[in-house]
């Protein structure tokens, strides 16, 4: 008898759990779609204004295309981010390699700081007195992944540099 | 070459951006300045759909085609693609 009330509970408890995603997802869905079309005209403000009513019809047909409605967002959230490179290819303003280069190079060097200093305080924490009684595994754990992050990240920004130098250079 | 290679596998018909996005997985964000630096450079052309958004129930297309310029682009960009391959494969 214990056993089909507990099975009778899990079953029930389940069909209510499923209506009530159902319903957080229907609700949360309907809050969509201003955020979307806030997303992609603050996205097209970018835009020269003569040709946003363009811009803005053409990423909103592109969007309305998509299905689910969590990836409509995180498109027109990603347009929305991105909306300055898309204008800076509609007004064809290029950066020169120069300024990439300064750009990229200032990155990539904050970058190795950042990541230098990280494993050079997981180091010497012993050294400079750093208590790591408490939890001294979890301590260590945590600085190297982090420091594991940020080298592959300051080695990615190295690579944007080289790409910028490499620009320039015709291998043909 | 993504986007490129999108127009040759569906055999040079007209893609929306909506179809191309589709094919290649790419958010807007990053397609949409694509087509617009393709665009500009003559290897895309494009067109609007005739049709008005209110008959048909949504914001109108643009249309995107291939051009013989962006084929040749492609071409290019493919035997580039498959040097490099064999120069990182020595």
């Amino acid at each position: 008898m214990g056993t089909l009330v507990v099975a009778a509970f899990a079953v029930l408890s389940a069909i209510v759990i499923g209506l009530l995603n159902a319903w957080a997802r229907a609700e949360i869905s309907a809050h969509y779609e201003p955020l979307i079309t806030w997303f992609i005209r603050t996205g097209c403000n970018r835009f020269a204004e003569e040709d946003r009513a363009d811009h803005m019809a053409e990423v909103l047909a592109m969007n309305s295309a998509i299905r689910s409605p969590t990836r409509r967002l995180w498109d027109a959230a990603s347009f929305c981010l991105l909306a300055t490179r898309a204008a800076r290819a509609a007004n064809d303003v290029r950066r020169s390699s120069a300024e990439l280069f300064y750009y990229e190079t200032t990155e990539a060097i904050i970058a190795c700081i950042g990541t230098a200093s990280l494993m050079l305080g997981t180091l010497a924490a012993p050294y400079l007195g750093i208590d790591t009684r408490i939890g001294p595994l979890y301590a260590v754990t945590w600085f190297a992944g982090v420091s594991l992050v940020a080298s592959v990240y300051s080695l990615y920004r190295i690579g944007r540099c080289v790409r910028v130098v490499f620009r320039e250079v015709d291998f043909d | 070459m993504r986007v490129l290679s999108t127009f040759v596998e569906a055999g040079h018909v007209e893609l929306s951006g909506a179809d191309i996005s589709e094919r290649t997985g790419m958010l807007s964000g990053t397609l949409y300045p694509i087509l617009i630096r393709f665009r500009d450079a003559g290897w895309l052309k494009d067109r609007w759909e005739d049709d008005k958004p209110i008959e048909l129930g949504r914001p109108k297309k643009r249309f995107y085609r291939l051009t013989p310029t962006g084929q040749r682009a492609f071409v290019r960009g493919q035997e580039k693609a498959r040097t490099g391959a064999i120069v990182w494969a020595r």
